[in-house]
């Protein structure tokens, strides 16, 4: 039996974990439940030695384990297959697989090939994996690395397997193959701890459920007794205070984008369409992965579009860069990842909040950037959206998540967008900026008439802000719920009516 | 509200001391530098600070501003030419061809050798754009074309240059060479560029976050070319001005640009992997690898060791500047 007792984590300015108990059992799928953010990931990397807890004990069969990185795990029979799937591309199979003992099969410092692939082989077997070993590993599939990934827990001996999102890269057919495989090994006694999104799955697969919301555990029980909407329900949260925002009279007024038909052969998705009215919130409901991202990022062309035409105010527009999309058509795009794709960490906060509105602080007519108009213009904004730093010459990395959200919806703001799309806006955020920004974008709409596209996976964000919301489930819109007196019940309800579509 | 006032007014407010202030900027340790190798040299030598030497001096820290400013332009926004040296080499011989063998005047062969930079430069941006190809390797295999092009062409031979040309590398302006004052010019306009201009602010951009830049409309491919042909040009440049200082053409022109033009970068704490430009440290970076090889010159030290040391002041250089960051970076 693995148990956690009185595990407490924090990050600067975020309680990741408070005060978490649970027992795995031997022979039993355990499965870790929660919103982005709400602590499950955290716990996995503390029992499997990434993170140290601030307080509290992980003990694997009635003894405390201290572990000094994942590499003092695996020696304690704990193995963790990631969400995104680290291994050597360039090496082949059998290598990924016995890479942290190579020193069982060199002597004199050379290495014996042929006891390395026998090696391989037995564990391949045991997964059902039918290649040869001396593949590389660059060639194979997401389903295959995963495979290979448990079987090198195995051959390292496992007596805890940590699955983190497992299925999220997989097809349903490989998924099967996945939860065939890890129910022989619970078979065998070993305590499986797997995290997931999907209610379905883990309906299908697991023995027992534990629910997490803001870093502390709401429940925990058999799958029995766990219905989908109880599970919902304590996702979300029943002390939530669910902020009827009021009503967003937007449903008749004219639409303002309307996309036909959008089609993406990278993103494999066809003929996805949707309508957005002025002055609307329009939520985009959908896991990550679920084509709700994908949709704008092909509409926009920021990935390839290969079909489908974009109508604004009625008339048919070309969207052929993004650089159209936001100085043509005034379309901001507020990115999933800030730092990655939103920031510029290195520069300045004024320089970020007015790289794309630069012609507003030339000198006149003439093209060059006047300083002071430029700090003017960054500063207004800055001070609009109340972002909290030293001065506006401080550097953008260096502000707190909240702060740099808030940055990088201004510079839309600062560059008059009138259509802003903001995709999983707080995402690592703390609880007040949170709720500052949940503000700020309703207020952008009912007040100041900005037409939102709110993409999230967050429900109570959702239910929250989007007066109209459309459903993404597989690359496709399965569903769509709106009605002002729909948005007018009480969250529960709602949240319950979103699980019944999205299920 | 406090907080107000605080952003509407700029960074380092008034309070902070001016010598703190200048700590705090990237190019004060360059700028010692500057200082403290002019003294060095003043006490150790007797001809260092005569005005044939500051007249010697400024003109050979012109070329190397060019040299330095062809790397520059592509650092900025985290790429790399390696291929400087041939560029300058094959304008060289496109502008002493003309000169010499056809009689062209003066100003038409040093726009054609231009014209010939910038395509270069079109050819190399386009290649890495399009072919999306690590822009090393490919300035390395265009550095091996342009030289060879140059060679070939000119079998190895000189030219001679016109007066017209020569004429530029002899004229004094106060007690600096005509060169010099063509360096300040490509600094200025640098300083402005980077500063004032939505391009200048934009190749900034794609050097600190090309994702960010491209989804701030942006268009970076056209930001990526238009370097590399930038880059070229100031190849062209740096040639040409290397030419009217030693009065001939030679196809060997540039076969040490592509490190020199890294340390002038590297010295002036340009950092590799972009997104920042300071002028002022460009410019001190010209200055200290000239003085730094003059003043090793007036020493006596022996030329086939002059090397090490050059090496040795650009360590000192980059580590003091390291140092300095990070101090300053607690200090604010």
């Amino acid at each position: 039996m693995l148990e956690v007792s009185g595990v407490s984590k924090s990050f600067p300015g975020v309680k990741a974990l408070q005060d978490i108990s649970v027992q795995f059992h031997d022979g039993e799928i355990h499965a870790l439940l929660g919103e982005n953010g709400a602590g499950k990931s955290t716990l996995m990397k503390i029992i499997c030695g990434i993170y140290k807890a601030d307080k509290g004990t992980v003990s694997l069969d009635g003894k405390e384990l201290k572990l000094h990185g994942y590499g003092d795990a695996v020696r304690h029979h704990i193995s963790m297959v990631h969400q995104e799937i680290q291994m050597i591309p360039e090496a082949s199979i059998a290598e990924n697989i016995i890479n942290d003992k190579i020193a069982q099969f060199t002597k004199f410092g050379f290495v014996n090939w042929k006891a390395i692939n026998e090696f391989a082989l037995k564990y391949m077997k045991e997964v059902g994996l039918d290649l040869p070993p001396e593949k590389k590993v660059r060639f194979l599939s997401a389903a295959h690395k995963q495979l290979i990934q448990i079987a090198k827990a195995l051959s390292a001996d496992a007596r805890v397997l940590l699955l983190d999102e497992p299925t999220s890269s997989l097809t349903l057919h490989e998924a099967d193959v996945l939860f065939e495989l890890v129910r022989k090994l619970k078979e065998k006694g070993m305590i499986i701890i797997f995290v997931s999104h999907k209610l379905e799955e883990v309906q299908v697969i697991a023995d027992r459920v534990t629910v997490f919301r803001d870093g502390k555990l709401v429940g925990s029980d058999h799958i029995k007794n766990m219905e989908n909407s109880r599970i919902i329900k304590m996702m979300i949260g029943r002390d939530f205070v669910y902020s009827y925002r009021g009503r967003l009279d937007a449903g008749d007024k004219d639409v303002v984008l309307e996309a036909k038909n959008i089609t993406s052969r990278i993103h494999g998705f066809k003929n996805l369409s949707f309508q957005v009215h002025r002055g609307e919130i329009l939520g985009f409901y959908g896991l990550v992965g679920s084509g709700r991202t994908e949709l704008i990022r092909t509409m926009l062309n920021i990935d390839k579009c290969d079909g489908g035409e974009v109508f604004l105010e009625g008339k048919p527009v070309k969207i052929d860069s993004f650089k159209t999309a936001l100085h043509k058509y005034k379309i901001g795009y507020v990115t999933e990842n800030r730092k990655e794709e939103g920031l510029f960490l290195e520069h300045t906060v004024g320089t970020n909040i007015c790289v794309n509105s630069l012609n507003k602080s030339y000198y006149g007519r003439i093209p060059f950037i006047n300083l002071k108009k430029e700090r003017e213009n960054a500063g207004f904004f800055a001070n609009r959206l109340e972002i909290k730093t030293p001065s506006l010459s401080t550097l953008a990395g260096k502000l707190s998540g909240g702060n740099q959200q808030k940055i990088s919806i201004a510079k839309w703001l600062a560059a008059d967008c009138d259509i802003l799309i903001i995709d999983e806006p707080t995402v690592g955020v703390d609880i007040g900026a949170k709720e500052y920004i949940h503000e700020l974008i309703w207020n952008l709409a009912a007040k100041e008439g900005k037409t939102v596209i709110l993409i999230s996976s967050d429900m109570n964000e959702m239910i929250s802000l989007a007066r109209r919301i459309l459903i993404f489930k597989d690359k496709q819109i399965t569903g769509e719920l709106s009605g002002e007196e729909f948005f007018a019940k009480p969250g529960e309800e709602i949240s319950a009516e979103i699980g019944k579509s999205f299920v | 509200m406090s907080k107000n006032e605080k952003l509407s007014s700029s960074g380092n407010g008034s309070k902070t001391s001016l010598p703190k202030r200048f700590f705090l900027q990237s190019y004060s340790s360059a700028i010692v530098a500057v200082i403290i190798l002019v003294a060095v040299f003043t006490i150790f030598t007797d001809a260092f600070l005569t005005p044939f030497n500051i007249f010697n001096l400024s003109r050979t820290a012109a070329v190397y501003s060019f040299i330095g400013a062809a790397q520059l332009i592509l650092m900025v926004i985290g790429d790399m030419n390696l291929g400087i040296g041939g560029c300058g080499a094959l304008c060289t011989v496109v502008m002493g061809t003309l000169m010499a063998n056809y009689g062209v005047g003066t100003f038409p062969s040093v726009l054609a050798a231009l014209a010939v930079s910038a395509l270069c430069g079109l050819v190399i941006g386009l290649l890495v754009v399009k072919l999306n190809l690590n822009p090393w390797i490919i300035t390395l295999a265009m550095s091996f074309i342009f030289n060879g092009l140059a060679i070939g062409s000119s079998h190895g031979y000189s030219y001679e240059m016109t007066e017209a040309l020569t004429w530029a590398g002899r004229k004094r302006v106060g007690m600096f060479s005509f060169l010099f004052v063509l360096m300040v010019v490509l600094v200025v306009i640098l300083y402005i560029v980077f500063r004032h201009t939505k391009y200048g602010r934009d190749v900034l951009a794609v050097g600190g976050n090309r994702t960010a830049a491209r989804l701030s409309g942006i268009n970076v491919n056209w930001i990526v070319i238009s370097c590399n042909i930038l880059s070229c040009m100031f190849a062209c440049i740096a040639a040409i001005l290397w030419a009217s200082r030693t009065g001939t053409a030679s196809p060997n022109t540039g076969s040490d640009w592509m490190m020199y033009s890294i340390a002038v970068c590297a010295i002036g704490g340009i950092p590799l992997l972009g997104g920042s430009f300071t002028a002022l440290g460009f410019f001190c970076g010209a200055w200290i690898l000239t003085m730094v090889r003059n003043g090793l010159t007036m020493l006596n030290v022996d030329v086939y060791y002059e090397q090490v040391f050059l090496g040795l002041i650009i360590l000192l250089a980059v580590s003091v500047e390291s140092v300095r960051a990070r101090m300053a970076e607690k200090m604010m």
